[in-house]
């Protein structure tokens, strides 16, 4: 047995809602979990931002250890000309908004990547390592972001990656 | 979602007594149970790999490993039986998330590693053997 592991993203005013087993990480024009991007309302007008996303990492079952050398990073795709992915990891959670987060863009490779901390919630996620069951990471907070150059369409696939110890 | 444990560990005592991670009836040991008895441990196996904590050697499928793959650290390797060697455990795990599906891009890579730690001349020291999920070994 290992620790079981979803993804969960928090929408909402804050203090916000928690949904647990994403099935999509899409960014869209409303503040939603496991967003349909073929539904015309959902979809980012050129030149502005989609809501921005808090996202975390959720262990349970059986474990001794999560953590420490947490990482995150886009591992996989490339963003069309005038879209950029920002990326931030955080313990606060605060209503999704389009407004920019102001965050920089999320590291392409492992050596830059994001450090993750671990804690009993997302909002005490401040450990390399924790042993409390469950466990979260802090928040992933994303938004895409466009210019009016962006191409019409899905920005193709894209992978993030999360890299952790466990025992 | 969890992943399968490829290589199971077993821990060798002083005493001769051994604890497996899994028991005849699948009932799993918590590596915290180690860590309870270090002081106790004298080898750790973790599939092809076991740690021998008393020199610092490391055997694999059967042939005994000592000396350090850096020349400038091989008077650190099992110098000295007497300098306690702390076990070093853990499971490196790759989650990935694709951002249009999840369930498509969720493989988990597992990379288990194995070996020990100890102070020298104040100083920690560290080997490690990454064993990889294609079976390949790095050293640290």
């Amino acid at each position: 047995m290992v620790a079981d592991f979803e993804w969960d993203e928090q929408n909402g005013a804050s203090p916000g809602t928690k949904s647990h087993a994403l099935s999509n990480g899409n960014f869209g024009n409303v503040d939603d979990k496991n967003i349909d991007i073929t539904v015309e309302a959902n979809k980012i007008p050129r030149g502005e931002n989609s809501y921005s996303k808090y996202i975390s990492g959720h262990f349970s079952g059986t474990y001794t250890q999560i953590g420490p050398n947490g990482k995150l990073w886009k591992s996989a795709g490339s963003l069309p000309s005038g879209v950029t992915l920002k990326a931030a990891m955080t313990t606060t959670y605060a209503t999704p908004t389009k407004t920019a987060t102001g965050d920089s863009d999320i590291p392409t490779a492992e050596g830059s990547a994001l450090t993750v901390q671990f804690g009993a919630s997302e909002a005490t996620a401040t450990n390399d390592s924790t042993t409390s069951n469950p466990a979260y990471t802090a928040y992933y907070r994303c938004q895409l972001q466009t210019t009016g150059s962006a191409p019409t369409g899905a920005i193709g696939a894209q992978t993030i990656t999360l890299k952790y110890d466990e025992s | 979602m969890g992943y399968e444990i490829t290589y199971p560990w077993v821990a060798y005592f002083r005493d001769g007594s051994t604890l497996s991670q899994f028991g005849p009836d699948g009932s799993e040991t918590l590596f915290r149970k180690i860590l309870d008895r270090c002081g106790d441990l004298e080898r750790f196996q973790v599939g092809p790999i076991t740690v021998d904590l008393r020199d610092g050697s490391f055997t694999m499928h059967g042939i005994k490993l000592t000396g350090s793959s850096c020349v400038e650290n091989f008077e650190e390797w099992g110098i000295d039986e007497r300098i306690p060697k702390r076990l070093i455990y853990f499971r490196r795990v790759a989650r990935k998330f694709g951002i249009g599906d999840v369930a498509k891009e969720e493989a988990v890579c597992v990379v288990y590693a194995v070996g020990w730690q100890a102070t020298l001349n104040g100083r920690n020291v560290k080997h490690i053997l990454y064993l990889h999920p294609d079976g390949h070994v790095v050293f640290a």
